[in-house]
């Protein structure tokens, strides 16, 4: 198969994801340089599957495309290298039939310096930056890894979170430290966190006002058969997104960031006897995933949906309303955060 | 400058990164060896594989491994199961029945091969692609990737040795295992992606 090659004649650049693009001219991807700062000569990569890198110019090209505005350009670098990261499996990731892909959480001043939305419809439509960011990373992905729909990106059904997914977490209205500094950063640095998941799923809760009450619906929301989170548990990274009005119910009751994490370790759990020959667990033979919760358990035992309680991603987005969101990590792959430049 | 006169600038990678990862010599035959049979755990490639070595050891003078797993499908081996498997004088890898599977099946086969243990991979048709791009970008257009009808998770353990291992599939085994890489590279290269080519824009 040959590589997708430009075709010099066009003047108009093909569009990756069936809608239009700005053309990367060369006039509007050096100006994008110029006002971002970038010099730098170095490549990014490789990428896989292409076992490609590519340069500033190329990846300028692409955030040209997705419509980013040049000061958006160092979110879209720094996720890109987070995903380059071996820990987070972006060779799985982008090659493989489940709807799983990278998604760029942003933390730190930034967030307000480029105005990415953290609030109402964090995850939808109606934020420059949020919608070109994460299209920007969904270009790199198509247009320097290769991940080529039906050819050598095999998602089953894909997703509309495909088309890019990028929010801020909504640090203002969190009850609790924000991401970056529960991982170790100052809450004056900028960071993006990227995360191999699938297409959020809403957890309502309209009626219950303590803290294990709103939490007792999100866990079942979050232990279900069929999630990977469920059967890729010993990597799995169960991420819960809370709206403000359930974290401050559940700050309320004097509960911890942690308290949550603990929570869903403790009842996001499912019956040995449930998972198995379900899934990805197969009884029949040898072909399981060997992973370490489920080795030995009798029947009755309940099976979290991670590893330990460190292993949730909990964080605080979106607007008024009492929703929250759950995520389904890939599994076998491990968020990532880093500075960004 | 008009707009048709604009210049637009190229938003793919245009250079592939140098891998080196080479083609292990082939065995001079397959009689008197030992072959290792490696599932990657995705649902029935240990009744595939098991078939395949019970047809080899039927005609031919060879011992098969018991099935070696590794942990999961969706990422690499663990550096013991490479130690171990490096103890036979091939591999047979299955099976790249899904994307992410597949890839790192690739992943395990680079390794190996890397070692100096030659490796078939058996593949479902509609993954095919996905793997010799993968080969063909870590510069081993010539790993033989057999190619095995989709699907094969749903099946019986019956059905997959009665309808998945065919007298073709044998013989693409022996012959992957005793020909020379020079050669594997006029067999395979672009074996599938050749046919996908087209479908790019």
């Amino acid at each position: 198969m040959s590589y997708p090659v430009y075709r010099g004649s066009m003047v108009t650049a093909s569009s990756p994801d069936g809608l239009p693009v700005v053309n990367p001219t060369r006039e509007r991807v050096e100006r994008f340089l110029d006002t971002a700062g970038v010099t730098s000569k170095d490549q990014l990569g490789p990428f896989p599957l292409s076992e490609r890198s590519a340069t500033m110019e190329t990846l300028a090209a692409n955030a040209v495309m997705a419509g980013c505005k040049s000061s958006y350009f160092g979110v879209v670098l720094s996720a890109l290298e987070a995903t380059l990261e071996a820990e987070f499996n972006l060779y799985g990731t982008l090659a493989t039939t489940e709807p799983h892909w990278p998604m760029v959480i942003v933390n730190g001043p930034v967030v307000e310096e480029l105005d990415i939305n953290s609030g109402t419809n964090a995850f939808g439509q109606g934020s420059k930056p949020n919608a070109t960011i994460g299209r920007a990373l969904t270009f790199v992905y198509m247009n320097v890894a290769g991940a080529t729909p039906g050819l050598t990106d095999k998602a089953t059904h894909g997703g509309p979170h495909k088309f890019g997914l990028c929010i801020a977490e909504n640090e203002f209205e969190s009850p609790w430290e924000p991401l970056h500094v529960e991982r170790g950063f100052d809450a004056n640095e900028n960071t993006v966190t990227v995360l191999t998941t699938e297409a959020p799923h809403n957890i309502s809760d309209h009626i219950a006002n303590t803290a294990a009450g709103v939490l007792t619906t999100a866990v079942q929301s979050m232990s279900v058969l069929g999630a990977n989170t469920t059967y890729l548990s010993e990597r799995a990274e169960p991420c819960l997104v809370l709206s403000p009005e359930h974290a401050a119910t559940i700050a309320r009751d004097g509960w911890s960031k942690d308290d949550v994490k603990r929570f869903i370790y403790d009842y996001a759990r499912i019956s040995h006897k449930e998972l198995r020959d379900q899934g990805m667990y197969d009884t029949q033979d040898g072909s399981r995933p060997h992973h370490v919760p489920v080795s030995g358990l009798p029947d009755n035992a309940d099976v979290p949906i991670c590893r330990s309680p460190e292993d949730p991603v909990v964080l605080v987005a979106g607007g008024t309303g009492r929703h929250s969101l759950f995520l389904s990590s890939f599994g076998d792959s491990r968020s990532v955060t880093r500075l960004i430049q | 400058m008009t707009s048709q006169d604009e210049e637009i600038l190229n938003p793919f990678a245009d250079e592939i990164e140098a891998k080196g990862t080479v083609l292990a010599d082939r065995l001079s035959t397959v009689d008197s060896v030992r072959i290792g049979l490696f599932s990657n755990t995705k649902k029935n490639a240990d009744y595939f594989l098991r078939e395949v070595g019970a047809q080899l050891e039927a005609d031919y003078d060879v011992d098969v491994s018991e099935v070696v797993y590794k942990d999961v499908a969706t990422s690499a081996a663990d550096e013991d199961i490479y130690e171990e498997l490096l103890g036979y004088d091939a591999v047979l890898i299955a099976y790249g029945d899904c994307g992410s599977c597949s890839s790192w099946t690739m992943h395990d086969s680079f390794q190996l091969e890397e070692a100096g243990v030659p490796t078939v991979v058996f593949c479902t048709e509609e993954f095919t692609t996905l793997c010799q791009y993968e080969a063909e970008n870590q510069g081993v257009p010539g790993l033989p990737i057999v190619e095995i009808e989709h699907p094969i998770a749903d099946l019986s353990p019956e059905a997959v040795a009665s309808d998945r291992v065919t007298d073709d599939i044998l013989t693409s085994v022996t012959e992957a295992l005793t020909t020379d890489p020079e050669v594997l590279v006029d067999l395979y290269q672009g074996k599938y992606t050749g046919a996908a080519s087209s479908e790019l824009v």
